[in-house]
């Protein structure tokens, strides 16, 4: 799922803040309204984004992350810290000397 | 080396929603500052005319004004502040530095308002242009001394805008004028800030990483 760069970077924005515009999510990352809603069903199939229409003085979309992919992204990250923090210490102080 | 580039690229995506944030919270603040504040002045101005009609007493009337102007637009800035900073509560002390200089800078506009009520009456309405100029200038300072978001210029521009207007404003005999005057440019500084400030919100979304 976090394989593409732009769904990693949407889950780590909806995980820290919770709720994006789909306007906002499509300017940060760079992409067209047909890409950004393409990495959103992929993310919407597995549960863990759910986007919504908020009525305001213009229609809105409002992506949002559900708790499952509060929790999934959680997993993800320990994972990947662990994963850090399995390089040896000697071959990062190796590095260091040369 | 992937993940990593990865994990930096969105590091950067969220440091520009931030900017972004803060950005456009700052621009609907001032707009809100600039309509709210002059509009309970000028009912508090005109407190007998409002007072004839409705059958109320005119003092109360002008105190009601002021306080819910006041009340409306701290209620505002904070409210808004704190949905922008809403960050999930296991964010670092260090990363959330933003939440330690905002009542700072609360309390320097309340303490800013507050001391103009002091001055005489023939300077209290040039004195609001002053208490803002003054308080812009000094969020500058602290947004600047904190480091925490770069362009806050639009602050500085402002503080040195409001300054500037309320000089030739001090020429004017005429109270009634000068009341209506000093509340004018303080709207239109105000809000003029606020189009400015979420323009740069805007381009802060489309600017490249």
């Amino acid at each position: 799922m976090f394989q593409s760069q732009p769904r990693f970077s949407i889950v780590y924005l909806l995980f820290l803040k919770r709720r994006v515009g789909f306007i906002q999510l499509k300017e940060l990352l760079k992409l067209t309204p047909g890409n950004l809603d393409h990495h959103l069903k992929k993310l919407e199939d597995v549960g863990m984004v759910k986007t919504r229409r908020v009525l305001s003085w213009r229609p809105l979309v409002m992506v949002e992350i559900t708790s499952e992919g509060i929790a999934i992204f959680r997993k993800y990250i320990v994972k990947l810290r662990s994963l850090l923090e399995e390089i040896p210490d000697n071959l990062l102080y190796e590095q260091e000397k040369e | 080396m992937e993940e990593l580039n990865k994990v930096l690229q969105a590091l950067s995506v969220v440091e520009r929603y931030e900017e972004y944030l803060f950005r456009k919270v700052w621009g609907r603040v001032l707009m809100v500052i600039g309509i709210v504040l002059p509009l309970g002045a000028l009912i508090s101005m005109n407190a007998v005319v409002v007072a004839s009609t409705i059958g109320l007493d005119a003092e109360l009337i002008s105190l009601l004004a002021n306080v819910l102007a006041v009340i409306l637009c701290f209620g505002f800035v904070a409210y808004s502040f704190l949905e922008s900073w809403k960050t999930v509560p296991s964010k670092s002390e260090e990363e959330n530095t933003d939440s330690k200089h905002g009542p700072l800078i609360g309390i320097v506009w309340f303490l800013a308002f507050i001391l103009t009520s002091l001055l005489p009456e023939s300077y209290r309405l040039v004195s609001l242009l002053w208490a803002a100029s003054a308080s812009c200038l000094l969020t500058f300072v602290i947004l600047r001394a904190v480091g925490s978001h770069g362009q806050v210029n639009v602050l500085l521009i402002l503080g040195i805008s409001l300054g500037l207007v309320s000089f030739p404003l001090l020429f004017i005999t005429d109270l009634v004028l000068l009341g209506y005057l000093a509340l004018l440019s303080f709207s239109v500084c105000f809000v003029l800030a606020g189009i400015v400030m979420s323009r740069m919100a805007t381009e802060m979304l489309r600017q490249s990483e």
